[in-house]
């Protein structure tokens, strides 16, 4: 069972790099990320639910609190570009620099 | 047999969520697909028998991050252009798909079942307390320093 569980986070995890590659909306880049987090986190569970000895909550803890904060960080970021009107195409960011 | 339907109804589920935070122009809806793939993640989680990770996740990922992200991107001015090239995505997608499994396809793996059964729920929160003190502090630290930095910058058109 656990190589379907291997499969689908690998999937996930692609999709994930792939969107962040592709993408060109600020947003959705961070989004994307949080899809490969959550890729990592679903292998991560199926590992040591299935094949190792231990406690994988630390591990996941870690991941969730990196997921967390780069929500934090996006949602500032976020609000701070609408409210500035600047673009959140990320590829006219360099408008900032003047 | 049950088992592998109720995956594989899984697993479309969690892909076609994935999918759709893409083919959405509106922010919102992006956000939303996005709390569908915690969820899914989250029944997952107690399809491999360890309910205290699928409630951790719910807890976190969809009552926590998926609400702060919403209410975040709500209250914002909303966007819409056209911000995702789909054929790369779909291409890159499976060249990283084949690239990453590949070298697992065909490996055997010893399946040692739950290993985190037989406890208490309050017996794994009271060990993991003091990581979650860690996890509480370091998020309201982002957060101050992310409002810090940003009242620093000017904006330059």
């Amino acid at each position: 069972m656990i190589e379907y569980f291997i499969a689908l986070s690998f999937a996930m995890f692609a999709v994930g790099i792939g969107g962040m590659a592709s993408s060109r909306h600020f947003l959705i880049m961070m989004v994307s990320s949080e899809v490969a987090i959550a890729a990592s986190t679903l292998l991560a569970t199926a590992f040591f639910s299935y094949g190792s000895q231990g406690n994988v909550l630390a591990l996941l803890l870690a991941m969730w609190s990196v997921a967390a904060m780069e929500v934090i960080a996006l949602v500032v970021v976020y609000r701070y570009l609408s409210k500035n009107e600047l673009s959140l195409d990320v590829t006219r960011l360099s408008k900032l620099k003047n | 047999m049950v088992y592998q339907v109720l995956f594989i109804a899984l697993a479309v589920a969690e892909l076609a969520a994935v999918a759709l935070i893409f083919l959405f122009r509106d922010m919102m809806h992006s956000v939303l697909s996005l709390a569908m793939v915690f969820f899914v993640n989250s029944l997952l989680f107690l399809f491999m028998g360890q309910p205290l990770l699928a409630l951790v996740q719910l807890f976190v990922m969809i009552g926590g991050v998926s609400t702060f992200l919403f209410v975040g991107v709500a209250s914002a001015e909303a966007s819409r252009f056209r911000h995702t090239s789909l054929a790369t995505l779909v291409l890159l997608s499976a060249v990283l798909f084949v690239a990453c499994f590949y070298r697992a396809y065909g490996m055997q793996f010893s399946e040692q079942q739950n290993v985190l059964a037989g406890g208490t729920l309050a017996g794994y929160l009271a060990t993991s307390m003091g990581q979650m003190y860690v996890m509480a502090l370091a998020m309201f630290g982002v957060t101050l320093g992310a409002i810090m930095i940003l009242r620093r910058i000017d904006v330059v058109r």
